[in-house]
């Protein structure tokens, strides 16, 4: 469905946001992961069609969006990082407002749409009160709402689990995972774990480029029985180990890394895609010195 | 603790782009006010730096202290700080302090810098002298004046940011004390207002103790004559009355507490909080969707309406105006002129505000709305959300423009309802629909262009700020003086302005409506430029990269843009070539040039014998429909001189070239075009007795482009040609050389040895009268009028002819009055007298019992009227037009105040009465006496008219109307002398209207008292039998000798004081 080949975006001030990055996704849900400034929501403006690349193709469904963006936003489904609402307005009623703007013009289908996602995001209880009056979650979820407004084909979801509580997260996934069996939803999130519980296909950007991408799977499984866990503190590591992360677990230090092969004095552990993350951010550092 | 927190505010400030902005823009201002001021050593040197010092606190101050407050006091709300700063130890009181402190440093250092603008403008105009005295006096001005205003403006500040917590609260209080307190000036009879008056006493009063800046109080030790700046009674009340202000202002802010503030935030956004309820089990349906371009646009546009009309500005401000112009309408409806009522109709109501209140106000409307709407999916971080929406750029630009049309709409139908309201309280006289709906259009279609444009604009700057910089440079040319200070006199430099202007009862819009049409048809295409590209480039709130643009400039554009600009550099072309035509667009260093030039190539013809027109035979087509007319003079030049005249030169003025020119037995031996002087060689010189006539003919045509005005206007409802400039001159003009010395050596001339009235000499003077002869032929039911008796009136051809002929010589000024309404006429003894208005009615009976009344006392007292018949004609409202205007003969009165108005009922005296025998008057002083000695002054002419009035008024209205007269002129004088900048003189050298005439009126109440009036007009009886026609003319110097000649010793050295001292002292 989305087709990208040698995107670039350099900014006025001279930040290469995007460097001939290419990235293909199909349907369902795609994940993309990388550390703050990697670009992630420089590609997501402008697949919204938000801003326009330097250079690069660009396509969805063989239309192609720089030269017709008006047709990707006819099935556009967008939550950005940071949003604000119209003062004075109800739930209910912005949330009209942006339907129209997204063409549902039938009223009996857009008031049964509307009620359906407040049911949906658990706002149905709100509608009538100001959205700009709204706790960070609810505002949240009401930019969820309106990503969903109509029948999008690509929905464009940033950090949209950010502020919500385990409950809401959870509705959410609940949704999502729905959404995306016929539709392209692509998710950016600092969460590594929402990305592998819910998505299929996953890329991790790095300064502006494309790392790894592919099915979440098979980004996991190369590393399986090669990722080991070291208790206790500062454990010497083999010299040949890539430190993947260190975390403390009930105040105890633990250290989980990379090692082609078995080590007899560490505990293997179970591979995550935050393993595989941490591991292309690791090895990109190390070719970039 | 405070000390490192101011540091810590001015740092702030130095790193803040609107900081700089202002220091721009301000200083920028500031130095074109000081440039705009005129210099002179006449000037008093200390009222000139006083004024100059008042006009920027009024007009800078409030502004800078809005602009920069929310900066001080608003940050952390606009910048999502609140929290962090709320977290640190600093105290309430602490925060306060600090903020105003650093806001009030902030503001002295940039008074200070605009003050030194301001002298160096001053030093540099040569309008004040840079000395110790003036430096200690600016020195008291800052500290007096500047200073505790800008604590008041400060701590006003703090309250309304810590009370109400908005921004744009701010911005409209700060342009509420900028618009309210100019409001006042022009209510107390402030200086710096142009025709400001006194409202009512209590006005006045009030504004002694609480003018923030003080000039009231100082205004009125001025009004008492004196010179010097004193610290005075009032004065220091004021200034306590300041200080309790800001202490009162300090103590309520310090008591909002920062919880209590917060507490009102919250209490004003309660935060909604999530109820988390059981899990749906319900699955994500998509529905159909059909993008319509009608609904998206009609939900865009209630939206866009919505968020304005909520907005506590938008609502606000409209009921604050819609108030406003309702007492507006309701207090000065009726007003005619001071003492004097008229019944109102809706054009007086709504001229009371369509022309000044609505386009200032709309325009700073639209500057709000336009910005705000723009930049409001931006400010509410929702223009992400819409962008990605597959609303098109054209759709969102469409709904913003549908949008701003309705806004702006129901701002005129909110005006026009007020309006509509006030006129139903004030007057029982029908609502006219139609002049609500002309007005209404009027004013809404330049309003809807420049909404054109600031839509536009704000569409293309990715950066609001610069967006509003280039619409501010916009409204500053279009509703300010600045394109006249910056020396842009061309029309077209007002902006969106066109040339029509209220309409006048008399003749409706005939005076510019001719110019409306063009000139918005030009300026609509000059927006459709900016408007073609903001809907091709709008950024939609996420801006628009190199790429887009390249790829938008197409050629279908390229065209398009092509194709408006041609349409309009041709629409401009047209209008530059007719408003040329009619009136050449002349800079006024042109004009100096010209009269520079001109003295230089001909000052030696001053020496040389040149004859004198004795006679002149007019034949004038009137074309009053198509603004035209067709002018054949012949005029005839006698020698009377003692030597034979070999050469003439004939002059023509700039702006009216002269076609045909023929001098019988004479050949043109050079010509210059660019001066239009003609110099002739008599084939056989011209003997002294001898005549010759000098024939011309002159084709006048008005597009209607520039606004009627005097003297030469060409209506179908009132046309009036006067002869001067018109007509040709002979010999070298005098009038021509450039006054100032300054000027003069500027432009490499000698200087000047000015004259004073009191010196002024009868050597060369002499009488330019002559014998007028005309045909004047005008469309059938208009009515032909010029001086002299009517000979004979014929029709012809479709058209009306008037032959008229004078049987004496008169001053050598003819007029050529067209006029659509009947005379009535009245014998008076063996002159007869016409008045000619659209209606006969008790006030002009009472200017006929005045013409009347004036001819007899001339008569009986001094001289008899030489004309055959007197003639005053209704003029309609005109730019530089006042109130009265006579001609030998003929008086023009504005219709408004001689025909329409009537004695208010409080009024001691009829000011209809008093203008008609002022006018009178001067076919006397003016026309029979005071216009023989080049370079004397008015006072032979306005002033001994005030003297008439006295005597007429006490005649036949009593004493306690004269004393009501008095009373009347010693107030204006005692407000226009407190204003005025100039160095004091005597009467008769005076330049000064408000001497020449309201202090005129003081003196001869004193000496009438002193003297009695046998004795005033034994000397004016004098004065006619030694100077009057064909005798040597007389000066105003033969009158104070001649009144001393008939006083009483005892009396001289008051009439000496009156007449020729500088002191005011006993008159006020």
């Amino acid at each position: 469905m989305l087709q990208i080949n040698a995107l670039c975006k350099t900014y006025p001030d001279g930040t290469a946001a995007l460097q001939q990055l290419n990235l293909t996704a199909d349907r369902g849900m795609f994940g993309l992961l990388g550390p703050n400034g990697a670009g992630k929501s420089s590609l997501l403006r402008t697949i919204a069609t938000l801003q326009q690349p330097d250079s690069g193709e660009l396509q969805f469904d063989g239309v192609d969006l720089r030269q017709q963006p008006t047709k990707l936003r006819q099935q556009l489904g967008y939550l950005p990082q940071q949003f604000g609402v119209y003062p004075h307005m109800s739930c209910r009623a912005l949330l009209e407002h942006m339907a129209i703007l997204k063409g549902v013009v039938h009223k009996t289908y857009r008031q049964q749409q509307i009620n359906q996602l407040l049911e949906l995001t658990n706002l149905t209880a709100f509608a009538h009160k100001t959205v700009a009056h709204f706790s960070g979650g609810m505002r949240q979820r009401f930019g969820i709402a309106q990503a969903l407004l109509g029948d999008p084909a690509l929905i464009i979801l940033d950090e949209p689990t950010a502020g919500l509580d385990p409950e809401e997260r959870q509705r959410l996934h609940n949704l999502l995972v729905g959404v995306s069996k016929s539709r392209l939803v692509l998710l950016s999130t600092h969460i590594v774990e929402d990305i592998e519980q819910l998505c299929s296909q996953v890329a991790i950007l790095q300064a502006g480029r494309i790392l790894v991408q592919g099915d979440t799977e098979a980004l996991i499984q190369p590393l399986q029985g090669k990722v080991w866990l070291a208790y206790g503190e500062e454990s010497a590591l083999p010299a040949a180990a890539t430190l993947l992360s260190s975390t403390y677990q009930r105040g105890v230090l633990l250290q989980r890394f990379y090692h082609e092969k078995p080590l007899l004095q560490f505990q293997n552990a179970v591979a995550s895609l935050q393993d595989r993350y941490f591991l292309e951010l690791q090895q990109h550092r190390e070719e970039q010195q | 603790m405070i000390w490192p927190l101011m540091v810590n505010e001015l740092k702030f400030y130095v790193r803040q782009p609107l900081c700089w902005l202002a220091v721009v823009l301000s200083c920028a201002f500031v130095f074109l006010l000081a440039a705009g001021l005129p210099g002179s050593a006449e000037q008093n040197p200390l009222k000139q730096l006083l004024f100059a010092c008042s006009a920027v606190a009024m007009l800078v101050l409030p502004l800078l202290t809005g602009v920069l407050a929310p900066l001080a006091f608003l940050r952390e709300q606009q910048s999502g700080m609140t929290e962090l700063i709320r977290a640190t130890p600093v105290s309430h009181f602490g925060w306060c302090l600090s903020r105003t402190a650093g806001l009030l440093l902030l503001c002295i250092v940039m008074t200070l810098l605009l003050s030194g603008v301001l002298l160096f403008g001053l030093w540099r105009a040569d309008a004040v002298p840079f000395d110790q005295e003036l430096i200690g006096t600016f020195l008291a001005i800052f500290l007096l004046q500047y200073m505790p205003a800008l604590l008041l403006l400060c701590l006003l500040q703090l309250w309304l940011s810590l009370k109400f917590g908005s921004v744009v609260l701010l911005y409209v209080a700060a342009l509420l004390l900028w618009a309210g307190y100019m409001a006042l000036a022009a209510g107390t009879g402030s200086p710096l207002m142009a025709n400001s008056q006194i409202v009512t006493p209590w006005l006045w009063q009030l504004m002694l103790y609480s003018d923030f800046y003080a000039i009231t109080p100082l205004l009125q030790q001025f009004m008492t004559g004196q010179q010097t700046l004193q610290l005075d009674l009032t004065f220091i009340l004021n200034r306590l009355v300041l200080l309790c202000a800001c202490a009162l202002l300090w103590w309520c802010s310090i008591r909002i507490k920062i919880s209590d503030a917060a507490a009102a935030k919250s209490a004003m956004k309660p935060v909604v909080t999530s109820e988390n309820s059981a899990s749906t089990s319900s699955l994500f349906r998509a529905v159909p969707v059909q993008h319509s371009a009608f609904y998206a646009l009609w939900q865009l546009t209630t939206l866009n309406i919505r968020q304005l009309m909520l907005h506590p500005g938008s609502w606000l401000s409209l009921v604050g105006l819609a108030a406003l112009a309702f007492s507006e309408v309701v207090s000065g409806a009726d007003y005619a002129e001071v003492m004097s009522v008229l019944t109102p109709t809706s054009r007086d109501a709504l001229n009371q505000v369509m022309w000044d209140l609505v386009p200032r106000c709309g325009a700073l409307l639209l500057l709000f709305w336009t910005t705000k709407l723009s930049w409001l999916n931006k400010s509410c971080d929702m223009h992400e959300l819409v962008a990605s929406t597959a609303v098109s750029g054209r759709m969102l630009l469409f709904s913003q423009l549908l949008c701003m049309t309705v806004m702006l709409s129901v701002f005129i139908a909110l005006m026009l309802t007020a309006v509509m309201a006030a006129q139903l309280c004030v007057t029982s006289a029908p609502l006219l629909w139609s002049e609500y709906l002309l007005q209404a259009g009027y004013q809404w279609g330049p309003l809807w262009l420049l909404m054109l444009l600031c839509v536009s604009l704000h569409s293309l700057c990715r950066h609001a700020l610069l967006a509003l910089v280039l619409i501010v440079l916009v409204l500053a040319l279009h509703m300010s003086p600045l394109p006249m200070m910056l020396g842009l006199e061309h029309p077209l430099w007002l902006l969106f302005a066109t040339p029509l202007h209220a309409a006048d009862e008399l003749w409706g819009y005939q005076s510019s409506s001719a110019g409306f049409w063009p000139f918005i048809v030009f300026w609509f295409l000059l927006v459709l430029i900016p408007l073609t590209l903001a809907l091709v480039f709008y950024h939609r709130g996420t801006g628009f990269s190199g790429p887009v643009l390249r790829a938008g400039f197409t050629p279908k554009l390229i065209s398009a843009l092509l194709f408006v600009l041609i349409g309009g550099s041709w629409q401009g072309w047209q209008l530059d070539h007719q408003l040329s035509a009619e009136q050449p667009l002349i800079h006024s260093f042109e004009r100096l040039q010209w009269r520079a030039n001109y003295e230089t190539e001909y000052q030696h013809w001053q020496h040389k014998p040149q004859p004198v027109v004795t006679a002149v035979y007019s034949e004038v087509d009137f074309e009053p429909a198509e603004q035209s007319a067709r002018l054949k003079l012949v005029f005839t030049l006698s020698n009377t001189t003692t030597e034979p005249i070999q050469q003439v030169l004939v002059g023509q003025h700039w702006a009216y070239p002269l076609q045909q020119i023929e001098l019988t037995g004479a050949k043109l031996s050079r010509e210059n075009r660019q001066l239009g002087q003609r110099e002739f060689t008599f084939t056989s010189p011209l003997l002294p007795g001898q005549n010759r006539s000098l024939t011309v003919q002159l084709q006048l045509k008005q597009s209607g482009l520039w606004p009627a005005a005097m003297h030469q206007l060409i209506r179908p409802d009132f046309s009036y040609l006067r002869s001067v400039p018109l007509f040709p001159t002979v010999g070298f003009v005098p009038e021509y050389r450039i006054r100032d010395n300054n000027t003069r050596t500027e432009y490499g001339l000698p200087k000047l040895t000015a004259q004073k009235p009191s010196e002024a000499s009868t050597e060369n003077a002499a009488y330019q009268w002559v014998k007028m002869e005309s045909v004047i032929s005008v469309p059938v039911g208009q009515e032909a009028i010029t001086q002299g008796a009517l000979v004979k009136q014929w029709q012809q051809h479709g058209r009306s002819f008037f032959h008229y002929r004078t049987s004496r010589p008169l001053r050598a000024i003819s007029a050529f009055v067209v006029v659509p309404w009947q005379k009535k006429q009245l014998q008076h003894g063996k002159v007869l007298l016409e008045i000619y208005a659209p209606e006969q009615n008790q006030s002009t009976e009472l200017t006929m019992l005045a013409m009347q009344q004036t001819l007899s006392w001339f008569e009986q007292q001094i001289s008899p009227y030489r004309g055959d018949v007197l003639r005053l004609v209704s003029m309609p409202e005109l730019d530089s037009g006042g109130t009265g205007y006579a001609l030998p003969q003929l008086v023009l009165i504005n219709h408004r105040v001689g025909v329409r108005a009537t004695q208010a009922a409080d009024a001691g005296f009829s000011q209809v009465y008093r203008r008609a025998v002022h006018e009178v008057a001067h076919q006397w002083f003016g026309h029979d006496m005071g216009n023989g000695v080049p370079g004397d002054g008015v006072f032979l002419v306005e002033s001994l008219a005030k003297y008439v009035e006295l005597v007429l008024i006490e005649q036949h209205f009593g004493r306690d109307a004269m004393v009501a007269l008095v009373g009347y002129e010693k107030e204006r004088f005692a407000r226009a002398q407190a204003r005025s900048k100039s160095q004091p003189s005597s009467l008769i050298d005076s330049d000064e209207s408000y001497d020449q005439y309201s202090r005129a009126t003081l003196v001869f109440a004193r000496l009438r008292a002193e003297l009695g009036d046998q004795l005033i007009t034994a000397a004016l009886r004098q004065l006619w039998s030694r100077h009057g026609y064909p005798n040597t003319p007389a000066s105003s110097m033969d009158f104070v000798r001649q009144l001393k000649a008939v006083s009483p010793v005892e009396k001289h050295g008051l009439i000496e004081q009156l007449l020729l001292g500088e002191s005011i002292e006993g008159l006020l």
